[in-house]
């Protein structure tokens, strides 16, 4: 755990999914077991009647006691991953302004009066906007939507938050490794909602300087 | 047909009614749940055969058979379609039918008031299709229908509000039947049916038509701010309408479970020769799930980032608890009694183990973080099509199987009864198991197409392949019923040595159900009776 950035929310997952995979699995494979169990071992046979069994209270009691147990132990993981991927750090490294429309992404770094966008509605070979950003260092997002609902996605980071057009949601996001990653529109927004992706390149801190520094400036923030 | 074998007894002064008078004005209990019963059966092809639009589509990467518009109003009109003209009236259609019967009642508290919802839904679903005729075609929003997507103009045209109206006006006659199913429970039960001598079945339907009652009007306003906001100009907080939309949204997908699970309760008792096992646990488990659904609805909003989550996981999680008893009661039911593994149990025991598999991944999206990965995305539809499908619906065909005999006087053929159901199981699994695989991978839903990746490739036909199989399914369980149906086997009053007072009266039963009624010590009189006769 302590190897994972709190704003990884790629390795923040990966922990919790193991947990209640695992957790999953184990109640699955139980209960089922207890269902064929008592259907093949008590089906009928001749001479034998069924008992009238028909409640166990302790042993009821006991077995919603384990039940809670589990539950409270899923929600204390929970929680505690849940308060490292919300949590808004004091000092990021950079700060990215998303804004959603039907049905393109715009992506603009104030700190440098940099914008990139690309229309991609109803082309054969859309170029999708990329969004670039740094290895390793928390990423400030804000995000909006100028029309309708629209869910920001990175499939890869394991993360999705939703884009109103009447308020800002704020999130950060350490990207783990360098690579290219697909980005969707999750919230259904449109006909063309399909084709609302985007691609996000995580370069290390100095090839993002460099890539930054080359880019057009002059978008007021 | 029944009509002409009655009128040789000639003792019922009874005016013979025409066979489309009694289709249209009818208010016997038995004829309101066949006649819902019916239109759900029709409405449940039609979205079946949207379904495997959407399906054929999405079986290769790509757009092949539909555009985009018309693939956004397909899969509309068929989540649409399920949950507001099939799932939800049919939950209701079996209280309609069986809740008199089973609390020795002659009929409905309010029956007329149930003729106009037999209407209401009759109206409601034609509405909503006949949008597909108007130029910008039916509803494309999605079953959630989210503002401010669905105003006019986002989605500009009068087949949405056709869909809106319809929605409305569907919901509007489920509401009010609700309430006539719950009066029916609470003030027409016969002398001795206390309200803990109630059949299971009849409990689900109590907790299920206080659902009802309590968060459908939470979907009427949410449908109507669409309307106002469409034809009137308002201007409705996005963020006010998911709260509105979700308020209804999650008590009704336990209205679209409880019921079948009430069906599942009876058949496994039923079947294992043995009254249910911990009623009272069971009873209050019901109530307090009831209860416990009222307070999760924040949690289809993990994701937008303005919802209490911690309060909402903790709520949504616990219902882990409640579920358990359920499970351990219907173990515990099989627990040293005499399994009869016929078609209905085999439907039954699949739906336990295929909605075990719905409610854990229930518990994985329950949780936040996770949800941020997988809200919105192919492990939700595989997640809730395992709770409906694979779950409520193959309650259904339990009960299906279980009451054909009692409703009908025949019994439906178990050969093709094993046929059905087994390739129900491979369809219905081969079909939403990958959706698990691809939202884990990250494909989101509603989406026509989706980026050229050979394992999304292949999980995508398996799945479209599944859909035939269950389409192939479906055509044998009509083979099967109208087999039955020409060629009876006549089933008697009980012929599975039923618990219930069902079981008590002719098959099907007469107009005002009973005669005469045994003495009623539990919520299982039959069984009761029955080893009052046995010696030891």
């Amino acid at each position: 755990m302590l190897a994972i950035a709190a704003h990884d929310t790629a390795g923040q997952f990966a922990w919790l999914w193991h947990i209640y995979l695992v957790l999953t699995v184990v109640v699955g494979v139980l209960v089922t077991a207890a269902i064929v169990v008592a259907a093949v071992r008590f089906r009928r046979r001749a001479g034998r009647p069924a008992r009238d069994l028909h409640s166990a209270p302790r042993l009821e009691a006991v077995y919603l006691g384990v039940i809670v147990l589990v539950v409270i132990g899923l929600l204390a993981a929970t929680y505690r991953t849940e308060n490292h991927e919300d949590a808004l750090t004091a000092r990021p490294f950079l700060r990215v302004q998303v804004t959603a429309s039907q049905w393109q992404w715009q992506f603009t770094y104030p700190a440098s009066g940099v914008r990139v966008s690309a229309h991609n509605i109803g082309s054969q070979h859309p170029r999708f906007a990329d969004l670039v950003v740094p290895v390793g260092r928390p990423v400030l997002f804000a995000l909006r939507s100028a029309d309708v609902l629209h869910s920001f996605f990175i499939p890869a980071m394991r993360f999705k938050r939703y884009a109103y057009p009447d308020s800002t949601n704020w999130f950060v996001l350490t990207f783990p490794q360098a690579g290219r990653m697909l980005g969707e529109c999750a919230q259904l927004c449109g006909w063309d909602h399909a084709e609302m992706r985007f691609v996000v390149t995580a370069l290390p801190v100095a090839r993002f300087r460099a890539w930054l520094a080359r880019q057009p400036q002059g978008v007021p923030g | 047909m029944t009509v002409a074998g009655t009128t040789e007894a000639a003792a019922a002064p009874e005016p013979r009614v025409d066979g489309w008078i009694r289709l249209v004005a009818s208010t016997d209990h038995k004829s309101l749940g066949l006649r819902l019963f019916g239109l759900a059966g029709i409405y449940f092809l039609a979205g079946g055969i949207l379904a495997l639009f959407v399906r054929s589509e999405l079986a290769v990467p790509g757009m092949q058979v539909l555009s985009h518009q018309e693939y956004n109003e397909v899969f509309t009109m068929h989540g649409s379609t399920m949950v507001y003209l099939v799932v939800q009236p049919i939950a209701l259609a079996l209280g309609v039918y069986l809740v008199p019967l089973q609390i020795g009642a002659p009929d409905l508290a309010a029956p007329r008031l149930a003729l106009w919802c037999v209407w209401m839904q009759l109206a409601g679903g034609v509405i909503m299709y006949l949008g597909f005729l108007t130029t910008h075609g039916a509803g494309p929003d999605g079953w959630t229908a989210f503002l401010p997507l669905s105003n006019a103009t986002f989605t500009p045209g009068t087949g949405m509000d056709m869909w809106v109206l319809g929605v409305i006006v569907a919901n509007a006659g489920q509401l009010v039947l609700a309430g006539v199913i719950l009066a029916t429970i609470l003030l027409r039960r016969a002398p001795g049916v206390s309200m803990l001598r109630l059949p299971v079945f009849v409990w689900t339907e109590v907790v299920t038509t206080l659902m009802v009652l309590v968060s459908f009007p939470a979907l009427i306003a949410a449908m109507t701010l669409i309307y106002l906001e469409r034809q009137f100009g308002w201007n409705v907080d996005p963020n006010v309408y998911l709260n509105l939309f979700w308020f209804y949204g999650h008590p009704n997908v336990y209205v679209m479970f409880f019921p079948f699970l009430g069906c599942v309760a009876e058949v496994v008792a039923v079947f294992s020769g043995k009254r249910f096992f911990g009623y009272t646990a069971m009873v209050f488990s019901l109530l307090a799930f009831a209860m416990l659904s009222m307070s999760v609805w924040g949690h289809h909003m993990f994701t937008t980032g303005r919802s209490a989550n911690e309060y909402f996981a903790l709520t949504s999680t616990s219902l882990a608890v409640a579920a358990g008893v359920e499970y351990f009661d219907m173990v515990g039911t099989m627990w040293g009694g005499s399994v009869r593994l016929g078609t209905p149990v085999l439907f039954a025991l699949a739906f336990l183990i295929q909605f075990l598999v719905g409610g854990l991944t229930g518990i994985i999206v329950a949780s936040p973080p996770l949800d941020y990965s997988l809200n919105d995305t192919y492990f939700v539809v595989a997640h809730f099509h395992y709770t409906l499908f694979a779950g409520s619906v193959f309650g259904l065909f339990a009960g299906i199987y279980y009451w054909f005999p009692k409703a009908t006087g025949a019994m439906l053929r178990e050969g093709l009864g094993k046929v059905h159901f087994a390739l129900m199981v491979i369809g219905t699994n081969l079909t939403f198991f990958p959706m698990f695989i691809l939202g884990y991978d990250g494909m989101v839903r509603r989406v026509a197409d989706y980026p050229h990746r050979a394992r999304w490739e292949l999980l995508n036909s398996l799945s479209t392949a599944g859909s035939a199989i269950i389409a192939v399914a479906t055509l044998v369980f009509i083979a099967n019923v109208w087999v039955s149906l020409r060629r009876r086997v006549p089933a008697g009053n009980d012929p599975w040595e039923g618990h219930t007072l069902e079981w008590w009266t002719t098959s099907p039963p007469p107009r005002h159900n009973f005669t005469d009624l045994p003495p009623i010590r539990s919520f299982s009189p039959l069984l009761e009776l029955r080893l009052d006769e046995e010696p030891g």
